[in-house]
């Protein structure tokens, strides 16, 4: 299940010049089956969830297909429900792609709260 | 609907046996509802080690190209930890299923994708238990082979927010 569209939509895209960080703004589709399940009255986005965005985000940074390999370490720091959160901002420290092996680190946030810590290893798959 | 498992006089609950586990609802010891349930049966509780079982399925939301995704073997690893919590709060504290919360996923490799049809064997072992924060290493089998280790952080949350720092 491609997440995108069905439990988030991209709304804006930053990219600092300088120091080559890119950031996506995404808004969470507070609709989606997945929040329904999990849990039902009380939606919280999954873990799980929160991993595959920041990969599909990669894959549109780097316009490859890319599947993960690894998860170096990532910190869920706070529950990510999409009632109240309003937009977050997925801010990529690192992008780095050597020889079909891509290096990143991404930090979930919004306005003055962090989510989330990524750091993680994909493989592109073609 | 939860279903209720009758626990015989002789049933010790740290200690069950297959058939009971075998008896046991998997939905009832997980908050998460369908299409997001990603193990099927307990098959091990004791003290330490909690184990499950998943077939892959052509109709899992985290099936693509003839195999199950990442998300899918993370989340069937937090769900195999969230059916201990489950299990401790329904047969051994006798209280309602809390959701646990992921805190924190370290050094998990993926070594291969299971692909349709094939049974994951996923065994949780506790590492450490600290005031409601549960460190866990968890192993998934595929075929009598390893496809997945992590280590896991899950918090068991009281009020509204989870997670940990």
């Amino acid at each position: 299940m491609i997440l995108q569209g069905a439990l988030y939509c991209i709304i804006g895209e930053k990219r600092e010049l300088s120091s080559g960080v890119v950031a996506y703004i995404v808004k969470l589709c507070d609709d989606s089956i997945i929040y329904k399940a999990h849990f039902p009255g009380k939606p919280v986005t999954p873990a799980t969830c929160i991993v595959q965005m920041v990969v599909e985000l990669t894959e549109k940074f780097c316009e490859r297909r890319l599947v993960l390999c690894k998860i170096k370490n990532a910190k869920f720091l706070r529950m990510l429900s999409p009632g109240g959160a309003g937009n977050i901002e997925f801010r990529f420290m690192k992008i780095e792609m050597k020889s079909g092996t891509v290096s990143l680190e991404c930090q979930v946030g919004g306005s003055n709260t962090i989510y989330a810590k990524l750091s993680l290893i994909c493989r592109a798959t073609e | 609907m939860d279903t209720i498992t009758i626990i015989s006089a002789t049933e010790n609950p740290h200690r069950p046996t297959a058939a009971f586990l075998n008896s046991i609802d998997i939905h009832g010891l997980l908050p998460q509802k369908e299409p997001f349930i990603m193990i099927d049966a307990l098959t091990g509780y004791d003290d330490r080690q909690t184990s499950t079982v998943f077939k892959v399925r052509r109709d899992n939301i985290f099936f693509e190209e003839g195999a199950l995704t990442y998300s899918g073997l993370i989340e069937n690893i937090a769900q195999t930890c969230a059916a201990r919590i489950g299990y401790m709060n329904k047969y051994i504290l006798r209280k309602d299923v809390r959701p646990g919360v992921v805190g924190a996923i370290q050094n998990l490799e993926i070594l291969s994708f299971p692909r349709i049809g094939e049974v994951l064997d996923t065994t949780v072992t506790v590492e450490a238990e600290i005031s409601g924060m549960i460190m866990i290493g968890a192993v998934v089998e595929c075929n009598g082979k390893r496809i997945v280790t992590a280590r896991v952080k899950m918090a068991v949350p009281n009020g509204e927010e989870g997670g940990t720092k």
